[in-house]
């Protein structure tokens, strides 16, 4: 049933791909202004709102974990920080390359961009407890959860600082006036993403409880073979 | 011309976001084989026990 | 609780006054950092405002993650984290004593480097250093607030005292862009023409912000201490 319900589910993600990429290139209208290049719009944005997502999700894991100390959670709050980080870095290679041909350089401090960066650090520093934990499996995985609540609180006072900060460096638009194919274009964009990014979560959940399972085989075994030994 | 160099930038936007998607799975098929080869030590591992045992 | 606090704190405090660990080196690197930017703008006293409160911050930033690594390292060294933890003190109250030490031991840094920072800048002392003492007491407090609960995390990790400032820095950037600001608002006020403002109006917003941020960070952190110092 798992199995099948994985095939389907990757069935979807590509048909809507596909359906994506023929919207995003052949269906939706070269815009007046920016020409080709704003077509970059309908990946990147889906994207961030992928990694958005995926952060609010580490965010109620650990919560979640530390509550109840289910492995599943744990395993929920890696996956989404790993995707959510892979996402953001995604929008912080398109951006640049769709502001170079329209602002005249890759990087601006502009608000967004400095939110998203600081962001995705905040993240990769996540990553970073976990991978380079020299404690306990158990307290590796409180230590990240603590980590995964305190950075999501830290997402708004980020957003509302660097808006100050760089407030006359403002470039992107705050209201965006699309035509109706492109704003068909933009969902059926953000539905591809989000399919994709959901399928690669599953995927990732799944090898942590191989992972997981398979370390506390081994621990058992170690066990045994301990109390045998002399 | 403007148009055509624009289209570098399309190009290479919607490249890097297969390109880091793809590295990233590349990245999980690795961990997965990984994965498989301590799964195989292990079973080896198990075997030699039960000839030991028998 | 208080009770508890006080004891810790003061137990680390009489530590340092032996041991002299901290506080001494801690303003030798921030008088070290400040000559680093020195040479490496070749800024003159006019450069004050423009890149002075940068330079201030990032000196007591980079000095204040030097204290932060002691803050737990200490204790682990001679496994006297486990000691600690048997004393009938709660979690939080651990947090908070060394919170508020390595505030204390910030703040005097501040204040020892800051003679030091008027000298090579040409400030000349008046009224506007009491808002300036104000901002350096938020902005430490802010930095000492997320500092000190990953401060206990990093000391148990392979990458042990380089992961602090890899977890404190993103986190603090909100904090630093608007302590910067506010210490900007108080030089821009420095000058003698303008001494009559004791208290800058713009003032009130940044402060503000460093306030909640500090506010948001201690609390967060003593609800999750527990979690972090549990086995």
């Amino acid at each position: 049933m798992s199995r099948l319900a994985s095939t389907g589910l990757a069935f979807f993600v590509f048909s809507a791909m596909v359906a994506a990429l023929y919207a995003v290139f052949l269906y939706a209208p070269t815009e007046g202004q920016m020409g080709l290049v704003q077509r970059i719009f309908y990946f990147h944005v889906s994207s961030a709102i992928c990694s958005l997502v995926a952060f609010s999700l580490v965010f109620l894991a650990s919560i979640q974990y530390l509550r109840r100390r289910e492995e599943r959670w744990d395993r929920l709050a890696v996956a989404s920080a790993e995707l959510g980080v892979i996402f953001a870095l995604i929008v912080l290679i398109t951006g640049p390359l769709w502001a170079r041909p329209i602002w005249g350089v890759f990087w601006r401090w502009e608000p967004r961009l400095t939110f998203m960066l600081i962001t995705f650090l905040m993240y990769v520093a996540y990553l970073m407890v976990r991978a380079y934990a020299a404690g306990s499996v158990e307290q590796t995985r409180r230590f990240a959860a603590v980590l995964g609540i305190v950075a999501f609180v830290n997402v708004p006072l980020v957003h509302f600082s660097v808006n100050l900060w760089s407030a006359d460096q403002q470039l992107h638009p705050q209201k965006v006036e699309l035509a109706p194919e492109m704003v068909v274009a933009r969902y059926v964009s953000l539905v591809a993403v989000g399919s994709l990014f959901l399928f690669l979560l599953k995927r990732r959940m799944e090898l942590e409880l191989a992972s997981q399972t398979l370390n506390r085989i081994r621990q058992e075994l170690d066990g045994e073979r301990g109390d045998d030994g002399p | 011309m403007e148009q055509s160099s624009n289209l570098t930038y399309l190009f290479a936007a919607y490249t890097a976001f297969w390109a880091v998607l793809f590295g990233y799975v590349l990245h999980l098929m690795s961990r997965q084989k990984d994965l498989n080869q301590s799964i195989e030590e292990m079973r080896k591992l198990a075997s030699e026990i039960r000839r030991g045992q028998l | 609780m208080i009770k508890g606090v006080v004891a810790i704190l003061w137990k680390d405090l009489r530590v340092e006054w032996r041991s002299r660990e901290r506080l001494g080196p801690m303003v030798v690197f921030v008088f070290l950092i400040i000559l680093v930017f020195n040479f490496s703008f070749e800024l003159g006293g006019s450069a004050l405002h423009e890149i002075g409160p940068g330079v201030l911050w990032s000196a007591f930033v980079f000095a204040g993650l030097f204290g932060l690594n002691h803050t737990f390292a200490t204790e682990l060294d001679n496994n006297c984290l486990d000691a600690l933890m048997l004393a009938p003190v709660s979690h939080s109250s651990l947090y908070l004593a060394k919170m508020l030490g390595n505030l204390l031991f910030l703040l005097v840094v501040e204040l020892l480097s800051l003679p030091f920072f008027c000298l090579f800048f040409n400030l000349s002392p008046g009224l506007y250093l009491v808002p300036l003492v104000a901002v350096l007491t938020l902005g430490a407090s802010c930095l000492a607030s997320v500092g000190t609960l990953f401060a206990a995390m990093s000391s148990n990790s392979r990458l042990r005292e380089f992961l602090l400032p890899l977890l404190v820095l993103p986190m603090i950037y909100p904090a630093l862009i608007w302590a910067v600001k506010a210490t900007a608002i108080v030089f821009e006020h420095s000058r003698p023409s303008t001494t009559g403002a004791f208290w800058p109006g713009s003032l009130t917003e940044p402060v503000s912000f460093l306030l909640v941020y500090s506010i948001v960070f201690t609390t967060l952190a003593l609800m999750l201490f527990d979690q972090v110092l549990e086995d």
